[in-house]
């Protein structure tokens, strides 16, 4: 089963998120998933039970514009994204530079070609 | 006022802080001008695994993200593949599934009472409401095998049935611990000191409230019925729902949306006991799931949103979490600029802060 997700392109964003807000709707969540192609970020928005994601696609180190004018609280959602997967937020309303969630590697949620291992194989040193 | 600002750390080790999450609050004197965030310290990047686990073997995985709410992540996920495959859970196993979300809620909002009593240096108080959490954890062991992590949810139901006759001994013991609570949230709501601590501190608007995002007792304190039980997932539709809301808007509203939630809740299982239905408590599962689901369900903190994604295979193709702490930090940023310096701590608990289940 699917749930209905409507596409958007990346430049209307900030337009369907205006929509939204002059709509009566609040932000629910951002969410950030890799595709096929590039990754997908849905946008969800909800009005009493009425729930609607729209989505754009996008590719690796676009630029996107922020929702923050918006709605204020999504900076949380848009660092997060930048700092486990790597895209930028154009007019966040609090940008931390990468700083909002600490990692000990850069973009950890980024595609990468091969998934870290399940176990850990350690080599035994040689004495 | 002298005009000049200095920036203070507050966490990530803090005392009324039981996890990490830093804060740097830019004061002029005594008063807040902004408070801005930073998190992290305990990201485990759980959702990641999702593509190494298989999707019934990671129900344990997701009841493991959060060890207050751990019960409420684990049925959400299975709601979520559930959702998806199209599976018919049996009716019982879904009263069951409301009757241990709503223990875990009473745990839980004991628990925030206990640490904000704590915070104030009301010892007797915090000791007096883990005294009765103790009773509801009891009963999560009698029926589920488990305190914290409970290991019962499972997609397609739930793992163990509980007998009719047993419930009925729950229910009667639910009075001695409902009595028990209305003594406790006498103080929280009538003490002088405490309400001192929470009138007219750290007020968050209506409008406030639903644009930045709040969730749970933070958006239900600010007049605001947002609350994911009105959707009637599980039993909640069966056996009818409507959400505690208090205007205040102030940490005393929070406050007091948690005491009433302790005693809805304890009604709603007295309901769920009265019609639980009988049957089987899971059915079989087959095959693998395939498509995309926002699965949804009410924590004791708030909204919980687990996206699921299935390619057919019986490992997950993306797993996302959005816990209510994290849509709630907002508001707190919202809350703290103009507070006073001393009552940042406070003020910061009064969102129930879970930095475990947020970092997931």
């Amino acid at each position: 089963m699917n749930m209905k997700i409507d596409p958007i392109q990346a430049a209307d964003v900030q337009k369907t998120a205006g929509n939204m807000r002059t709509g009566g709707y609040r932000l629910v969540v951002i969410t950030c998933t890799p595709a096929d192609e590039g990754y997908y970020i849905t946008y969800s928005f909800e009005k009493e039970t009425d729930l609607r994601h729209y989505r754009i696609a996008v590719a690796e180190g676009t630029t996107i514009p922020s929702i923050g004018s918006s709605y204020g609280g999504a900076f949380v959602y848009e660092n997060e994204i930048h700092d486990l997967y790597g895209f930028s937020f154009e007019g966040m309303t609090l940008d931390f530079g990468g700083t909002f969630i600490k990692t000990s590697v850069p973009y950890p949620f980024k595609k990468k070609e091969q998934p870290a291992p399940t176990v850990t194989v350690v080599k035994e040193e040689k004495k | 006022m002298t005009g000049r600002q200095t920036v203070i750390p507050f966490g990530p080790q803090h005392p009324v802080l039981p996890e990490p999450i830093h804060l740097d609050l830019v004061v002029e004197d005594e008063h807040v001008v902004s408070a801005i965030p930073s998190i992290g310290y305990v990201h485990r990047g759980l959702e990641s695994l999702v593509d190494r686990r298989e999707y019934q073997d990671f129900v344990f995985l997701a009841e493991r993200i959060c060890g207050i709410c751990s019960f409420t992540h684990s049925s959400t996920f299975c709601q979520g593949i559930e959702g998806m495959m199209g599976i018919q859970v049996p009716s019982r196993a879904t009263y069951l599934r409301t009757m241990w979300g709503e223990y875990s809620r009473i745990h839980s909002h004991l628990l925030w009472l206990g640490l904000f009593a704590d915070s104030l240096g009301f010892e007797s108080l915090f000791y007096q409401a883990w005294k009765i959490r103790e009773s509801i954890l009891d009963e999560l062991e009698a029926t589920t095998g488990g305190r914290v992590i409970q290991g019962v949810c499972k997609v397609g139901g739930v793992r163990r049935d509980v007998s009719n006759s047993f419930l009925s001994d729950m229910d009667d013991r639910l009075d001695d611990i409902e009595d028990e609570m209305k003594d406790l949230t006498n103080v929280f709501l009538n003490d002088y000191t405490l309400t001192k601590r929470l009138i007219g501190k750290g007020v968050l608007s209506k409008e406030d409230a639903y644009y930045l995002g709040a969730a749970g007792p933070t958006a239900r304190g600010s007049g605001l019925d947002l609350d994911a039980r009105n959707t009637g997932y599980l039993a909640y539709g069966d056996i009818g729902f409507k959400p505690v809301v208090e205007k205040g808007g102030d940490g005393y509203a929070r406050c007091a949306v948690r005491c009433k939630e302790l005693f809805q809740s304890v009604e709603i299982i007295r309901r769920v006991i009265t019609d639980m239905p009988d049957g089987e408590v899971s059915v079989p599962v087959k095959g693998n799931p395939d498509g995309e689901y926002f699965s949804r369900s009410e924590q004791p903190r708030g909204e919980v949103i687990h996206y699921l994604k299935g390619n057919g295979t019986k490992n997950l193709a993306q797993f996302r979490v959005r816990t209510p702490t994290l849509t709630n930090i907002p508001p707190l940023v919202s809350i703290l600029a103009g507070c006073e310096l001393a009552d940042v701590p406070q003020i910061v608990l009064t969102i129930d802060p879970c930095i475990g289940c947020m970092e997931r």
